[in-house]
């Protein structure tokens, strides 16, 4: 589905320059669960970013569904992470002056889709995610894993091909992170393709492929074992 | 950490907070300072010698039915007449005409006063040197200005030295008894040099008396004014007839209410003093908006202040302190701003205005009531928001609180109210120099280009073969196309008005301007001939009119222009010629019907007027001549005059510029006052939208990242944030243009020759506000769409 060749990303700040990612080659075929681990700093989420168009490559080629990417205009990415990507960040980033289903309904916000079937698909996106009952409330007065759970939400209303999800869980306890995970693999095997980034080893597990980072570089590619 | 380490922490961290802050507020203040100097020099008029107070003035007027008032002098046997039936009234007259010094060869113009003694009792003059009173106890003594002093002798004191004044033509010797110190510019009634008044005056009857009175106490004042209408009774006015009296007035008014007692001029100060409040408001509500704009990116320092301990009162100090100093820093700036830009403004302005910073006079009290007032309002409200924080709510959410939801909708409010205002200005701004251009442009009903008036021609020095020899060689000058005179003149000149009466035709007879004019009148002036035919005095030796003869009793010819012919009631022009009217106890045929002139002010209606025909001109003719290059020809008439009438200052000047200095001068003035008040305005609140706009998308980084992040395009971004930020001035259309229509409704009302309220002015207006704003917002707006998400995002 999306593969990555020789692709590198450097950050050049008053003088100092980083290199976030070097010589990355990576393959996701459809319908897999890849995690991503690697010590802090490694390049994970610029990693994820730049799988997710947010960021650009410095070097090397993209390729999404064959076509790449790497060097596309900002409206074409626009309209691959409008109608095909899905993202959920450690921090959540839901929109303090929204409520939670305004939030959610941002994910359908800029496609021409009838007002009541934006209507019907954020109600079945929060259900699906269990928060309806709190979409009248604004994110700060919902618990992490409440807020969480509405990024989801928002990430998944646009039934996106390819979730894309930096540290997920790392803002929240066992059973809230648990929770999360749950939703993460039924989306996978309701057909989505997930690229996770964690820190957690078991949730690292609960994905079909673990991919380790280190400086940089990719150090490994391992499928679990079935 | 005191008030003066935070806030100049808060304003070095912030610096384009800062700069627009208090950059916008020194601007809002400058213009309040500049239009308050203005509005205090014009409503100080007449108050500024000692005793002010207790001057009054006679004011007498004449108004025909349909006729707008005109003003007329007081009888210089009033004042007698006054002290008599009031005991303990006290009072001088003062008799003004242009007089001329002999300055070795040269005569200089000069305006001269005759008053009476007790003149310099009432009006209180600062004295350089010498005594007025005495100086004026002799006959040949005289009062100058210090200006006028310096001008004739230099450095040193001028007391006892003569001076040599030509009045009428005839020069008498006047000695130096007073030097009056410079006055300032807003007295109304003053001079350059002052005589005495014989003391029997009463052979200056009808000249330009002024009587200004003075009453033992308010009491008194009262009872005269009362008693007025019967005093008149007792004293009629032995030159005017007895059908006439009705339509004379005669007031006594207090000297200080006279300069402002037009409206047009009342209107201009009030206007002008609105728009400077109007400029401080938008600058005050900049600061409220962008001060509670900030309050949500301060909400963590005063949360942590009160988590430490602070109390509700302690931070409302702070927050006002730091309003304190923005608005003195703000203050001191504006004041260099205003300081700077004086000398402009009174250019362009025709004022002269200063900075006092010392005595009676000075800013000093006015600016620190200003700073405390100011300080109050801008700072109370982002005071009052900041310290509500609860500490809790702020530190748990992620970013501002949920309370700033109420504190965004009140800048929205805000934004509208100073975006109403400002399109409001704009669009008055247009519709005043559209129609000031227009009145300085608009058809006259003659050619205004190329004409040169002399009233000087019509001085009672000048007799009628020196005239006779003038009007000669003034023709044959190379240049000139064309010469007439007349009494009546572009702005005035000397004519008189009665009744005329068409045969047969009830109701009242309507009130027609009899002018009386020379050869070649309308020939010169360029007037269309509507019906009938021109004065010809060659073919019809009739057309000349005689007075005081026997011929005064034979029908005269009179030609008249088209508002008369309706007003007499012919359906045309053409129905009109030929036909009879009486004039009191004379009648006449009109013989041409022509086009209206406005010789008048744009503000009243046309004149009804009808014209006779006299070799000389009439009373107290004006030269009229036609030239392409009236520089030049100006100069060639001077030339003339000098031959011919040596011992008579020469005064002509174009017809253009005589229009412009009586009736022009004084709006385009106070436009250019206004247009840059409203410039200002609408600047300030750019800078107002700017900040905001700079706070908001800094605030949005987040939520734009998103946005993005969800498959939003850049276009669909600057599209949101554009919209959100033109929304509000859009919006302010409906508070701008029904204030605008009003007000200049009304003001071109004011106007008989006006243009139309066209929506152009409307929409233009709205549509440059929409695009300044959207240029305004639109630099930061792309800044964001523009960025790459995950650097947004990262940047929490
Ligand atoms: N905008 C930027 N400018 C400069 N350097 C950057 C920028 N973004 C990332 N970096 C650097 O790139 C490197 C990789 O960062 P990245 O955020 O991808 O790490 P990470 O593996 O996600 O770490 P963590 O587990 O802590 O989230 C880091 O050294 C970081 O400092
Ligand atoms: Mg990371």
């Amino acid at each position: 589905m999306i593969a990555l060749h020789d692709v590198s990303r450097r950050y050049a700040s008053d003088e100092v320059e980083t290199t976030a990612l070097a010589d990355i080659d990576l393959t996701v075929d459809a319908g897999e669960f890849v995690a991503i681990m690697g010590p802090s700093g490694c390049g994970k989420s610029t990693l994820l970013n730049v799988l997710g168009t947010i960021d650009r490559v410095s070097g090397g080629r993209y390729l999404f569904e064959g076509a790449d990417i790497a060097k596309a205009p900002e409206a074409e990415l626009a309209k691959l992470r409008r109608d095909r990507l899905g993202f959920v960040f450690q921090s959540f980033n839901l929109i303090d002056e929204l409520t939670i289903a305004e939030n959610v309904a941002l994910g359908l916000a800029y496609r021409s889709i009838p007002a009541k079937e934006k209507r019907d698909r954020v109600a079945a996106a929060m259900d699906r995610v269990a928060i309806g009952h709190r979409r009248d409330h604004y994110p700060h007065q919902l618990s992490g894993g409440q807020q969480q759970r509405a990024a989801i939400a928002r990430a998944i209303v646009g039934e996106p091909k390819l979730i894309l999800a930096d540290e997920p869980t790392g803002n929240l306890d066992t059973e809230n992170g648990a929770q999360v995970m749950d939703i993460l693999s039924e989306l996978n095997a309701g057909g989505a393709t997930i690229v996770m980034v964690t820190h957690s080893p078991a949730h690292a597990d609960i994905a079909k492929r673990t991919v380790n980072m280190l400086d940089g570089r990719i150090l490994s590619s391992a499928r679990r074992a079935a | 950490m005191s008030i003066a380490t935070s806030l100049y922490r808060s304003l070095t961290r912030h610096k384009l907070f800062a700069a627009l802050n208090i950059g916008g507020l020194a601007l809002g203040i400058a213009v309040f300072l500049v239009l308050y100097l203005f509005v205090r020099f014009e409503t100080g008029y007449d108050r500024v010698l000692p005793g002010w107070q207790r001057v009054w003035m006679v004011d007498r007027s004449l108004q025909f039915p349909g006729n707008p008032r005109v003003e007329i002098p007081s009888l210089p046997t009033m004042l007698g007449q006054m002290k008599a039936d009031y005991p303990g009234t006290t009072g001088a007259r003062f008799l003004q005409f242009d007089a001329a010094v002999q300055n070795g060869t040269t005569l200089v113009a000069q305006t001269m006063a005759q008053v009476d003694p007790a003149y310099f009792r009432l009006f209180q003059f600062p004295v350089l040197e010498g005594d007025p009173a005495t100086a004026l106890a002799r006959p040949d003594g005289i009062v100058i200005t210090a200006p006028v002093a310096r001008s004739y002798f230099g450095k040193a004191s001028s007391i006892g030295r003569t001076l040599t004044v030509v009045i009428d033509g005839k020069a008498q010797i006047y000695r130096i008894g007073a030097v009056l110190r410079p006055l300032p510019g807003n007295i109304s009634y003053t001079s350059d040099l002052f005589t005495a008044l014989a003391p029997d005056a009463t052979g200056q009857r009808g000249k330009g008396f002024r009587t200004f009175l003075s009453f033992p106490d308010a009491i008194a004042a009262a009872r005269v004014t009362r008693d007025l209408p019967a005093f008149v009774k007792r004293h009629p006015d032995p030159d005017f007839p007895v059908g006439m009296v009705d339509l004379a007035q005669t007031r006594i008014v207090p000297l200080a209410s006279v300069h402002l007692a037009a409206d047009n001029v009342r209107t201009g100060v009030t206007v002008l003093g609105a728009v400077g409040a109007v400029a401080l408001l938008l600058a005050v509500v900049n600061y409220v908006n962008l001060a509670t704009a900030r309050a949500g990116l301060r909400a963590r320092e005063i949360a942590m202040r009160k988590v430490v301990g602070a109390t509700r009162r302690a931070l409302v100090l702070q927050l006002l302190g730091e309003a304190l100093v923005a608005v003195t820093l703000a203050s001191l700036t504006g004041l260099a701003l205003a300081e700077i830009a004086l000398p402009f403004i009174s250019a362009i302005g025709g004022t002269d205005l200063t900075i006092a910073y010392l005595g009676a006079n000075s800013i000093l009290p006015p600016l620190a009531l200003l700073v405390a007032l100011v300080s109050l309002l801008a700072g109370f409200h982002p005071a009052f928001v900041l310290s509500r924080f609860q500490p809790a709510g702020v530190l748990a959410a992620a970013r501002t609180s949920g309370g700033d939801r109420a504190g965004a909708r009140l800048r929205k409010v805000l934004v509208v109210l100073q975006f109403g205002i400002a399109i409001a200005l704009m669009i008055c701004t247009a519709v005043l120099v559209a129609q000031i251009r227009h009145v300085q442009n608009a058809d006259l009903g003659f050619a205004r280009n190329g004409l040169i008036m002399a009233p000087s021609y019509g001085v009672a020095a000048v007799d009628a073969s020196q005239r006779r020899e003038l009007f000669a060689a003034i023709r044959t000058l190379p240049g000139v196309t064309a010469v007439t005179t007349s009494g009546i003149a572009p702005t005035g000149g000397s004519y008189s008005i009665s009744a005329m009466h068409r045969a047969g035709a009830t109701g009242e007879p309507p009130m027609i301007l009899q002018a009386t004019i020379g050869d070649r009148f309308f020939e010169t002036y360029g007037v269309k001939l509507l019906a009938g035919r021109l004065f010809d005095p060659q073919r019809f030796p009739t057309d000349e009119t005689r007075t005081g003869t026997d011929a005064d009793k034979r029908e005269h010819m009179v030609v008249v222009n088209r508002t008369t012919a309706r007003r007499l009631g012919f359906a045309t022009p053409a129905a009109a010629v030929g036909q009879s009217v009486s004039e009191g106890e004379r009648s006449a045929r009109i013989v041409g019907v022509v086009a209206d002139m406005r010789f008048a002010t744009p503000r009243e209606p046309l004149n009804a007027v009808s014209y006779s025909y006299r070799d000389d001109g009439g009373f107290s003719p004006v030269l009229v001549v036609r030239a392409a290059d009236t520089a030049t020809v100006l100069a060639r008439m001077e030339m003339v005059w000098r031959r011919i009438v040596p011992n008579v200052p020469f005064a002509a000047l174009t017809v253009d510029q005589k229009l412009y200095d009586s009736f022009y001068r004084q709006d385009v003035q106070r436009s250019r006052l206004f247009t840059i008040g409203a410039i200002l305005a609408a600047l300030i609140g750019c800078i107002g939208l700017y900040g905001l706009a700079a706070f908001d998308t800094a605030r949005r980084v987040q939520e734009i990242g998103i946005r993005k992040v969800l498959g939003a395009s850049t276009g669909d971004v600057l599209r949101l944030l554009l919209g959100q930020f033109l929304r509000p001035v859009a919006l302010a259309n409906l508070i701008a243009w029904p204030i605008a229509w009003v007000a200049m409704s009304r003001w071109l009302g004011g106007f008989d020759d006006r243009i139309n309220l066209s929506p152009l002015y409307f929409i233009v207006a709205s549509a440059l506000a929409l695009a300044i704003a959207a240029a305004t917002v639109a630099g930061q707006a792309w800044r964001v769409a523009r960025a790459e998400p995950a650097r947004a995002l990262r940047q929490l």
